[in-house]
């Protein structure tokens, strides 16, 4: 139950956990972009990234109780994500779709030089699964390997390896153009 | 070039297309609702487990009652009985003593 205390007091989490739906869209909103991105740069397709994500809160709703503060919040978001995008592709042995299928970027996210990242975005999602979530992690959320191989369940000196292969060949790919 | 600055910008956060949260908060409040309603559809379930459980509890009860009963019915029969065998011993005796008043008499 919400008590008027609760509301004056207690954050989003603390609010949401006690059955607030209003302090548990709050948290959506707060953490949309990043579980939507995560999804959507590994998969490079929007209405799966957007699906993915909703499953990632719903569960995240039903697992309120066993979250603790705002920092493991985050850390559950992304681990969740992560390894549902790895699940999903490795069950239905899809691979993430060409740029040509995944449609336009929005109008506001293209960048300085739209050739050179779109470019940039179709060798990403050429890259062997894992290494494609790694460097998503390393980049889109700024993790450490450390960090990382958390989320992907590895140990650390494989997913170096895997950022590691991953930037040589971008940077081999890159320097062909 | 550097390609750690262009994968930073290439792969920074976007937003999902509009009413996102409302459609999470839709499913939220739909699966809600199918808790309930599959909480609510096991109850009969459940409400048959409690009326088997009484019936068997009944049963055993009754049973129970029924066996002291018989018991105590054996009993007090028993102990009818002991008391006319008493009556027909102390008759007997009553008889052999005005039999043996009666020799004494004549």
């Amino acid at each position: 139950m919400v008590t008027e205390a609760m509301v004056v007091t207690a954050g989003p989490l603390e609010r949401a956990q006690a059955g607030d739906h209003e302090a548990f869209a709050d948290i959506v909103s707060e953490h949309e972009a990043m579980v939507f991105s995560l999804g959507y740069h590994f998969f490079n397709d929007r209405s799966r990234a957007q699906e993915i994500a909703q499953d990632v809160f719903l569960q995240l709703y039903r697992s309120l109780g066993r979250i603790e503060s705002g920092a493991h919040l985050t850390h559950w978001l992304r681990q969740v994500t992560t390894r549902r995008c790895i699940d999903q592709i490795r069950g239905s042995k899809l691979r993430a779709v060409s740029l040509d299928d995944a449609g336009e970027l929005a109008a506001h996210d293209k960048p300085a030089d739209p050739f050179l990242s779109r470019r940039l975005r179709e060798m990403i999602a050429g890259l062997p699964d894992l290494q494609r979530m790694v460097v998503t992690l390393r980049y889109q959320e700024d993790l450490d390997p450390s960090e990382i191989c958390r989320m992907v369940n590895l140990p650390v000196n494989t997913v170096k390896s895997h950022l590691h292969r991953a930037l040589v060949s971008l940077r081999r790919k890159m320097g062909e153009i | 070039m550097d390609i750690e600055r262009e994968l930073k910008t290439v792969l920074r956060r976007q937003r999902p297309d509009a009413g996102f949260t409302e459609r999470v908060m839709a499913a939220v409040r739909e699966a809600d609702h199918r808790r309930q309603t599959s909480s609510i559809s096991t109850q009969p379930w459940r409400a048959w487990r409690a009326v088997a459980a009484a019936v068997l509890l009944t049963a055993f009860l009754g049973g129970w009652a029924a066996h002291e009963a018989a018991q105590r019915r054996a009993e007090g029969e028993q102990a009818r009985q002991e008391v006319l065998i008493a009556l027909r011993i102390t008759g007997e005796k009553l008889r052999s003593a005005q039999d043996h008043v009666r020799q004494i008499n004549n």
